[in-house]
């Protein structure tokens, strides 16, 4: 058989699944590590029946529904990834949500927030700014990058970027197309930040 | 001006000040009491992220203050520092701090080769210390590793000095913390002394080589000595003592308790009565917590199988029968509540079970929420308070309602810190607060207390539900729980740290060994009482009844009914 460890694997999420096909059978409910397995299993099959990549994640999608788990299984399973065997090959399947039970008071492991708003650099000063993009290029800038240094074909006065960045949740990004022209507001980088620029 | 709405706030980057994290599926939920990453600055890892030069990266060349790894905007729950939303920097193995990432001063820093977790919208905890670990078996440590422990100090019964080298020698790569405690077996502190010379880490008196009055006084004799800690497991024959004169034997110096409330071993049916005694540090076993409605039922076969008796000799049946007291195990997690009893270790394959040593902290932290609510619970004085970071302002009036952070911390403590400061282990281990080893479990808040997301060793990922090797992408399914790079090769022996005795260390045990590991010497483990304790400075003056062994305190009956199903279970673990 030379069996890779790849294949090796792929005994662990069948017999799992097998378990758990037993264990639906007798009229249990399945636990996280069944309800996924049957998932991923059931992507295996319909890999191996020559699907396509979107039907695929159908099957996987639609293998456990929200009768078939214990309660509150659904939210112990947010994202599950596999890897199945293609005619086109090996490809990365992601299933997002796949036990879809709809909303609950408290998620397992859940987040309860006050009313509200957070203000992000709060106490800080802003600038307002106009940006034309004159490459041919889409130009894309992200939340902490010192903007006097952005890339030199966004054109805008300099000067006033200096020690200031996007005002904009951190890890954010804007885009302008080419030739477009943005206003945005920048605000004071955080003490210390920005550093020197590499040379150019 | 940038806002964003705070429930968008935490899916971005987690919890922050105010909110509330559901823990698994337990009935608990902690409120974050403090964030100190930043609104607006919360350092990012990746594509068009801001941990990169010009930005928040510091671009400094390797210094003393660069970090070697940073966890981001984690929410932190520590006995010393609270649940706080924060990043926790590793150097050296140890955490350097905690806080905001940046370059001013105080500020954590992220250089050039400073390597980002992102953690954002997970837990940290210290990585668990079990104080009462039998081994006898290598297939212990990886149901250590896979639920989150990392520090094993073990039951005792390592001797002889040449069984005990070789057990330190087979644990060289472990990715673990171990020390390994000898058995006191005679009325002579000289018999202890190879044994803490040959590596021990601690004593351990035992009924099964004799728990009698005078080999307990030699026992602590020597630890008085040596300064290393001494584990108790009483005379459960009442043969050559009962417990007034295990009390008048221990004579005001501090031992650890195992197993406290009996069941397991220990003065029938009264072992219990120790929680009374200031200087006598009590913890229990997984075995007994939280009750539940099979509790005794399990016990017979269990202390037959590992203290071995025999199931056809009726003599040896009923004596085992007369230890099991479900009038103790009922008053076990209220005096767990109530601050009493301070620890919760595994006893391993000695009735207990190696990976269920937190799961059970926190299935009895909610079993006792519950408690508190009930009629059996209602009165009684609140547990003491563990110590809080002095920048957490009390919060009034939250829109959220009542948190359990007080609840939380304390019984945190009961795996992390309070184990360590009885071993004289809490200056490594037990808590990230600077200075600790970075022994961090990150956890999926659906899953904690059940399955870490990884354990790291030192700062290093040592531990975790890894995926399929060919794959793209990391855990891609089937996913679980091995070895990662912390726990492969000589790694292990380089992120671990082996206990031992400063009387070891003086007679040279570093080069007998010829170990790669760390070898650090237990301090400040004698003197100890319940004041020494975080959270568990209470005293009980509890009384039990001889015959049917109900437990009273002040007169009121001390006991929680037997639940019959648990969070932490059967959604989680394949059966």
């Amino acid at each position: 058989m030379h069996l890779t460890p790849t294949e090796q694997q792929r005994l662990v999420v069948f017999t799992t699944a097998e378990l758990a096909r037993r264990t639906r059978d007798r009229g249990l409910r399945l636990n996280a590590p069944e309800a996924t397995a049957l998932m991923v299993d059931a992507l295996h099959w319909a890999a191996r029946a020559g699907l396509s990549h979107p039907e695929v994640v159908d099957s996987g999608l639609s293998a456990v529904t929200p009768d078939d788990v214990l309660d509150g299984v659904a939210d112990l399973i947010t994202e599950v990834r596999a890897e199945v065997l293609l005619k086109e090959g090996t490809r990365l399947v992601v299933l997002r949500d796949p036990v879809n039970a709809g909303a609950v008071p408290v998620r397992i492991g859940g987040v309860r927030t006050p009313a509200g708003e957070i203000e992000l650099y709060a106490g800080r000063e802003r600038m307002a700014l106009r940006v034309t993009n004159t490459s041919t290029h889409v130009v894309r800038v992200s939340s902490h990058f010192p903007f006097e240094q952005v890339n030199d074909r966004l054109s805008f006065d300099r000067g006033a970027a200096v020690g200031r960045h996007l005002d904009i949740p951190a890890g954010g990004l804007v885009r302008w197309g080419p030739g477009e022209t943005l206003d945005v507001t920048l605000v004071t980088s955080q003490e210390g930040a920005g550093g020197p620029p590499s040379p150019r | 001006m940038a806002r964003l709405p705070r429930d968008e706030y935490a899916r971005r980057y987690g919890p922050t000040t105010g909110d509330h994290v559901r823990l698994a599926d337990t009935g608990l939920e902690v409120r974050v009491e403090a964030d100190d990453v930043g609104y607006g600055d919360e350092p990012l890892f990746g594509f068009g992220r801001n941990l990169r030069s010009r930005m928040l990266q510091a671009d400094r060349a390797t210094s003393e203050s660069e970090l070697d790894f940073v966890f981001l905007g984690v929410l932190l729950i520590d006995p010393l520092l609270g649940v706080r939303k924060t990043n926790v920097g590793v150097k050296d193995g140890r955490v350097a701090a905690v806080g905001r990432v940046g370059r001013g001063h105080g500020e954590l820093h992220v250089g050039p080769a400073t390597y980002p977790y992102p953690a954002h919208g997970l837990i940290a905890t210290a990585a668990g210390v079990d104080s009462h670990v039998h081994l006898p078996t290598p297939r212990l440590v990886p149901a250590a590793l896979s639920a989150g422990v990392t520090t094993l100090i073990t039951a005792g019964f390592e001797e002889p000095p040449f069984g005990m080298t070789r057990m330190l020698a087979a644990m060289e790569t472990a990715p673990v913390n171990v020390g390994l405690q000898a058995c006191a077996r005679t009325g002579d502190p000289a018999t202890s002394t190879p044994l803490l010379a040959a590596g021990a880490v601690g004593l351990k008196v035992h009924e099964d080589y004799g728990a009698y009055p005078d080999v307990l006084d030699a026992a602590l004799r020597s630890a008085d000595a040596h300064d290393v800690a001494v584990c108790l497991h009483t005379d459960g024959l009442n043969e050559s003592c009962e417990i007034d004169d295990t009390v008048a034997a221990v004579a005001g110096r501090t031992v650890h308790a195992y197993h406290v409330e009996g069941s397991a071993g220990g003065h029938a049916p009264d072992n219990l009565l120790l929680v009374a005694q200031p200087s006598v540090i009590c913890s229990s076993t997984t075995s007994t917590l939280p009750f539940t409605t099979g509790t005794a039922a399990e016990h017979r076969d269990m202390i037959l199988a590992v203290h071995g008796g025999d199931p056809h000799a009726p003599e040896d049946v009923a004596a085992v029968d007369e230890r099991i007291h479900p009038a103790t195990m009922a008053a076990e997690g209220p005096l767990h509540e109530l601050g009493a009893i301070a620890i919760i270790n595994s006893d391993s394959q000695g009735v207990g079970r190696m990976g269920e040593t937190i799961r059970r902290t926190w299935q009895l932290c909610d079993v006792m929420k519950r408690w508190r609510a009930s009629d059996a619970g209602r009165g009684w004085p609140p547990g003491p308070a563990p110590d809080r970071p002095r920048d957490v302002p009390t919060v009034y009036g939250d829109p959220l309602g009542p948190d359990d952070n007080e609840r939380v911390l304390r019984y945190l403590a009961k795996y992390t810190l309070e184990p360590a400061i009885v071993h004289g282990i809490s200056h490594e281990v037990g808590s990230l607060a600077p200075g600790r080893l970075a022994d961090v479990v990150l956890w999926r808040p659906s899953h904690f207390g059940a399955k870490p997301d990884m354990v790291y060793k030192c700062g290093f990922e040592a531990w975790g539900p890894l995926g399929e090797g060919n794959a793209a992408v990391e855990r891609s399914e089937p996913t679980a729980y091995g070895p990662h790079w912390g726990a492969t090769g000589g790694a292990g022996a380089l992120l671990g740290t082996t206990f031992v005795s400063q009387l070891a260390l003086d007679e040279g045990i570093a080069a007998r060994l010829g170990t790669r590991r760390r070898l650090v010497a237990v301090r400040g483990t004698r003197g100890l009482d319940r004041g020494a304790m975080h959270a568990h400075r209470t005293v009980a003056p509890i009384e039990i009844d001889p015959v049917d062994a109900t437990v009273r305190l002040g007169g009121r009956v001390l006991a929680v009914d037997p639940v019959d199903e648990l969070p932490l279970n059967r959604r989680y673990f394949l059966a």
